[in-house]
């Protein structure tokens, strides 16, 4: 087992039934990062973390978390993780304090009571209502306050900020980075992909049960494609343009102006329209979302 | 464990005072209509010799004594009510929790699947307790007020105890079914059948021949009231049920230990997980 890793899965193999949900995943994650875990429904994220917590038992392949074997031994993994499941059910006859403090002695009472209601504060969650009475986002409340309350080392998050409000998404991602910086690491899924953008060190994106594509979000963003939109002083060929590694012409106006996509470096672009009297030069680099959908795009074309 | 028991006893407050309710006045007003009874025995005898065919299905011949008048009113239909009872509570024992999803939390926790099983088992044991030890309880006080009908407390208990086997039984069977059908509502009404279709056969097997052999195999045959007063409770029945229900249990926890916890909602038949109790994972 590795235990200077977080998280090591190899080979993951999920069937249910006879429909086969994760064909061979593997993942790697170091202490103390954030990792995105991207794919649309039905992709096998949520299959993928619940087999790390053996709540579901793979057919083959392994997994390592913080070093321990969850099937053989679950609860000293579960000591140690957080876990936000993908669409949360509790008991809501109950309140949040209620709930807390029975996952609090679940817990063994490691939780500290003043960090819970600090936690609770921040998201504006009251305590003393029953669930029941809550909407969605504040049911996420809850489960983002339990998922955190025993300060654990590896956070497990399904879809975090689902249901939340823009600034209740941002004070989780806040939540989220804190618990970093206090040495946790972060494993989440999710298919908003900006949120994934802000806060992952690194990505890794399923599709259809498999890891299509592992990357440092930084480097993801880098090396994708970036359009470039041109406008030239005067009406002007491109084509010596299109000549260079990785540049396509997307649009031309008549007039000025041109659209161009680019992989890769942009240094010989820039190069090559020194030459040319230039009165507007815009880069857009690809989004995380655009990057997404390469991939998925790619399997229809297949 | 502990807090698995108290969280599963608290959420089943409301169940064990609604249930205790009805069945301290049904014990409370059977109890009291004894004294009735025994002031009309000449009317009861004639009413024996008028449908003698009927006094035998209820055993009315029995009925001067308060224990007979247990027996016939009390002990006939009371194991069918409580029986209903112990099979929806098996029957929602993990299901209740897997279907509503709230399972995947608790055991993204650290406790075991074992604790967890074990933990509302003893639970749902003790609710089954407190329901038997209020009908109990019921009876004693209403000899308090009543002129004929006493029985010693210690000679009351031991229908309930041969009582309380029988319904670990039939909770025991819902739990597992519960572990192989695809729902709870599955389970419950399978085993809601059983204890109803048990409940005939043996009321019935008095009467109809044809009915004694299929008596045998239920439960509510062993049903130990006038007998276990007279003579004591017959300790190998009461041996053999309580080795069927701990097999059942002890079946129904391995089958827990190898299954896929679901998200929520119903699944599917799981009969052929039986022999992952068998095979390695």
């Amino acid at each position: 087992m590795n235990i200077d890793k977080a998280i090591h899965v190899k080979d993951l193999v999920k069937f249910y039934g006879k429909t086969q949900a994760l064909f061979g995943v593997d993942l790697e994650v170091k202490r103390g990062e954030v990792y995105g875990f991207l794919g649309p429904n039905g992709a096998g994220k949520t299959t993928t973390i619940r087999c790390m917590l053996d709540l579901i038992r793979p057919q083959s392949g392994s997994i390592s978390m913080l070093g321990i074997n969850p099937q053989e031994e679950p609860e000293a993994v579960k000591e140690r993780v957080g876990y936000l499941p993908g669409e949360l059910h509790v008991d809501e006859n109950m309140t949040p304090k209620q709930i807390f403090r029975y996952f609090n002695r679940l817990r063994g009472n490691r939780s500290d009571w003043d960090f819970i209601e600090e936690l609770s504060k921040r998201l504006k969650l009251e305590l003393n209502t029953p669930i029941k009475n809550f909407s969605k986002g504040n049911k996420q409340k809850v489960g983002v306050v339990q998922a955190l309350m025993h300060k654990p080392e590896l956070l497990l998050l399904d879809e975090p900020t689902g249901g939340l409000d823009p600034l209740m998404q941002q004070e989780v991602l806040s939540m989220l980075a804190e618990a970093q910086e206090k040495g946790a690491t972060v494993f989440f899924s999710s298919h908003i992909i900006s949120e994934v953008q802000s806060v992952a060190d690194r990505v890794a994106i399923i599709r259809d049960g498999k890891i299509v594509e592992v990357a440092e979000t930084a480097a993801l963003l880098n090396r994708s494609r970036r359009k470039v939109r041109i406008r030239f002083q005067q009406p002007t060929k491109v084509d010596d343009l299109l000549k260079l590694p990785g540049v396509e012409l997307l649009s031309e106006d008549e007039t000025l102006g041109a659209v161009m996509e680019v992989e890769g470096e942009m240094d010989a672009l820039i190069k090559g329209l020194a030459k040319y009297p230039i009165s507007d030069f815009e880069t857009e680099r690809t989004s995380l979302e655009e990057i997404f959908l390469t991939y998925y795009h790619s399997k229809e074309e297949k | 464990m502990l807090t698995i028991i108290q969280y599963t006893l608290r959420r089943s407050r409301g169940a064990i005072i609604g249930w205790g309710i009805g069945l301290a006045v049904l014990a409370i007003m059977m109890g009291s209509l004894f004294d009735m009874v025994a002031s009309s025995g000449d009317l009861m005898l004639a009413y024996v010799e008028a449908l003698p065919e009927f006094a035998e299905l209820f055993n009315m011949s029995a009925m001067s004594s308060p224990i007979g008048w247990l027996d016939v009113e009390y002990f006939s239909f009371v194991p069918l009510i409580i029986g209903l009872f112990a099979g929806g509570v098996g029957a929602s024992l993990v299901a209740r929790d897997e279907e509503a999803g709230t399972l995947d939390l608790i055991l993204a926790h650290p406790i075991s699947r074992s604790t967890l099983f074990w933990g509302r088992l003893i639970a749902n044991t003790i609710i089954i307790e407190i329901l038997l030890i209020i009908s109990w309880a019921s009876l004693l006080m209403t000899m308090t007020w009543s002129e004929n009908f006493t029985i010693p407390a210690w000679d009351l208990i031991l229908p309930f105890i041969s009582l309380f086997n029988i319904l670990m039984v039939f909770m025991t069977i819902s739990l597992l079914f519960s572990m192989i059908l695809p729902g709870r509502g599955m389970a419950s009404m399978v085993t809601g059948m059983l204890v109803v279709a048990g409940f005939f056969i043996t009321l019935l097997s008095g009467l109809v021949e044809e009915l004694e052999r299929a008596a045998d195999f239920s439960p509510l045959t062993y049903l130990e009231t006038t007998s276990a007063i007279d003579n004591g409770l017959n300790m190998t029945w009461f041996s053999v049920f309580t080795a069927i229900y701990l097999f059942l249990a002890i079946l129904s926890w391995q089958l827990f230990l190898r299954r896929d916890i679901r998200v929520g909602g119903e699944g599917s038949w799981r009969i052929q997980d039986i022999k992952k109790i068998f095979i390695k994972a």
